[in-house]
């Protein structure tokens, strides 16, 4: 079932055109990483997905719903933290939890269940004495206070240090496999998304590029094969009547596409009396795959 | 219907929650005390002056006082509150929280409209509680003045009460410009324009055609009665910006 689709999404700030006609799906269960650079248009997307930008009717489909249409049916099962958390300073975390209660009218007692979770234990002092990482967690339990299906995280880890990512990964890890929550998360930091994240899209000038799992983006795109061998330059010559190759001062760079690909050039070598030291595919990691995505060449 | 009662009654007490540790509440309070004392102060040295003999003190006192709380400071104060009472959102953009709730966009703007005239009512209740119980400290200190005559305690709160349905034109319109500027200074600065504006303008003979200027126009008759042409007016007003507030924010978009 896809908890979040989008139908040729558009949306204009004047006549600048953000968002170019996105079709977005996530599937109920999936932690989905949304990627892309700055200005590419994930935060008018998150604004799109929660009814806070005006889109078009039917563009916006959550839980089979339009959110034009049945936005309140459709934010009871949303919990979001927008970029920085939104609190009220001059309150304590727990006067904010408490407020967000009485304007949802859920049961008081889902503070303390809340608090123990996100483990934010002393939340009666003022928020505007909170570390950013508390105001996160408190931002979280804030989002997960109607219990909702589907999480909606825009850069949930921005200005955390790396105890306080590390907790957030394992807390959203926690959230998706013990509570099955579906987790829609925004993030410019690639490492974090390919660790925690099932499937993702990647957004560029309001377009999306990709969409699928994380690994099936890896084998879509072009491969580095790493070859060593008696005679590097006499191999080079060989390897590069078939592929792109560049030869370095200790080895040869083999562009490739295929894992077969390895055996046809292993084949090539043999062939040709050259000893193979090494033979090694080298996948490129989500943040090279990123920027191959992203940069206009 | 239970049930919505408990809901409304719930979200109205959140709008109250939010006043917690603000200037909101303390405003509402201290400036009642602040006229009353200065009042009293000017009864302390030049009560003799005022108190025209014969007749009971207690109604010059309260009629200058609220006349002049009507005239300048119920507006200016209005005009703080409802920029105050909306910058609790407008400040880290708390509107992203609000407005991502299930709740109606109806009831975000009604609610809140709701704890801005429940402050309005507690500062109309403060200047009387103010207004009586610095009276009742002048029976004491100046015995002569004649103070423990009735102390009108019930025509006081109707014209604190007829000055705050006259402002309700106020209540509407700042309260409808706050919610709209993020910034504090574009609606307190409007609304400090039109207040001078109005003093300057109070022997105008078309001064009845401008809001404003009703809470010290309602003042004008001493009748104890509520119900006036101001009143009627400043409340259809109330209903029209009301309305026009609702409308904003179910088109309001949030960045």
């Amino acid at each position: 079932m896809n908890v979040i689709e989008t139908k040729s999404l558009v949306y204009d700030f004047g006549s600048k055109p953000v968002l170019n006609g996105i079709d977005l799906t996530v599937q109920k269960g999936s932690i989905f990483g949304f990627l892309g650079p700055n200005g590419s248009g994930k935060t008018t997307t998150i604004r799109a997905l929660l009814g806070l930008a005006r889109v078009p009717e039917k563009s916006v489909m959550l839980f089979g719903k339009d959110i034009r249409t049945h936005r309140i049916e459709i934010l009871k099962n949303i919990g979001s933290l927008i970029e920085y958390p939104a609190l009220y300073n001059h309150l304590s975390g727990y006067d904010n939890l408490h407020i967000l209660c009485n304007l949802t009218s859920t049961p008081k007692k889902r503070i303390k269940e809340l608090l123990d979770l996100v483990l934010l234990t002393d939340c009666s002092k003022k928020v505007s004495k909170y570390s950013l990482g508390m105001k996160q967690r408190l931002g979280i339990a804030a989002a997960l206070l109607t219990d909702p299906e589907l999480l909606i995280l825009d850069e949930p880890t921005n200005g955390l240090d790396p105890a306080g990512i590390r907790d957030m990964r394992h807390l959203i890890k926690t959230l998706n496999q013990d509570f099955g929550k579906t987790i829609f998360i925004s993030s410019h930091l690639l490492y974090e998304v390919e660790m925690m994240c099932s499937h993702l899209a990647i957004l560029k000038e309001g377009k999306l590029v990709f969409q699928g799992r994380a690994c099936e983006l890896k084998n879509k795109y072009t491969k580095l094969l790493l070859v060593d061998t008696s005679d590097n330059k006499k191999s080079a010559e060989l390897i590069e009547q078939q592929y792109p190759v560049k030869l370095t001062e200790n080895l040869i760079e083999a562009v490739v596409k295929e894992e077969k690909d390895t055996a046809v050039i292993s084949r090539i070598l043999f062939r040709n009396d050259i000893d193979i030291y090494r033979l090694e595919p080298k996948s490129q990691n989500l943040e090279e795959l990123f920027f191959n995505l992203t940069t206009n060449d | 219907m239970i049930d919505r009662v408990i809901k409304s009654t719930l979200r109205f007490y959140a709008e109250l929650q939010k006043l917690k540790n603000t200037l909101a509440i303390l405003v509402a309070v201290a400036l009642p005390l602040f006229v009353a004392f200065l009042s009293f102060v000017i009864y302390l040295s030049e009560g003799h002056k005022l108190i025209i003999a014969g007749t009971n003190p207690w109604h010059g006192y309260i009629y200058h006082l609220q006349k002049f709380w009507a005239g300048l400071l119920l507006p200016l104060t209005i005009i703080i509150e409802a920029s105050l009472i909306n910058s609790i959102e407008h400040s880290n953009n708390m509107w992203k929280q609000i407005y991502v709730l299930p709740v109606s966009k109806f009831a975000v703007y009604f609610y809140k409209l709701l704890a801005f005239i429940f402050l309005n009512i507690l500062m109309a209740l403060s200047l009387t509680f103010f207004i009586q119980l610095f009276g009742f400290l002048l029976i004491f200190i100046k015995p002569e003045f004649g103070f423990d005559s009735p102390s009108l305690i019930k025509e006081s709160l109707l014209l604190s009460l007829k000055m705050m349905l006259a402002s309700s034109a106020i209540i509407g319109f700042q309260f409808l410009l706050s919610f709209n500027f993020r910034s504090f200074v574009i609606p307190t600065v409007i609304g400090f324009c039109i207040t001078v504006g109005m003093g300057i303008a109070s022997s105008w003979k078309h001064i009845e055609f401008l809001p404003y200027s009703y809470p010290s126009l309602s003042t004008n008759s001493q009748d104890a009665r509520i119900w006036n042409t101001y009143v009627i007016i400043a409340l259809l007003s109330l209903v029209l910006t009301s309305a026009a507030g609702f409308y904003v924010s179910s088109k309001k978009e949030i960045s």
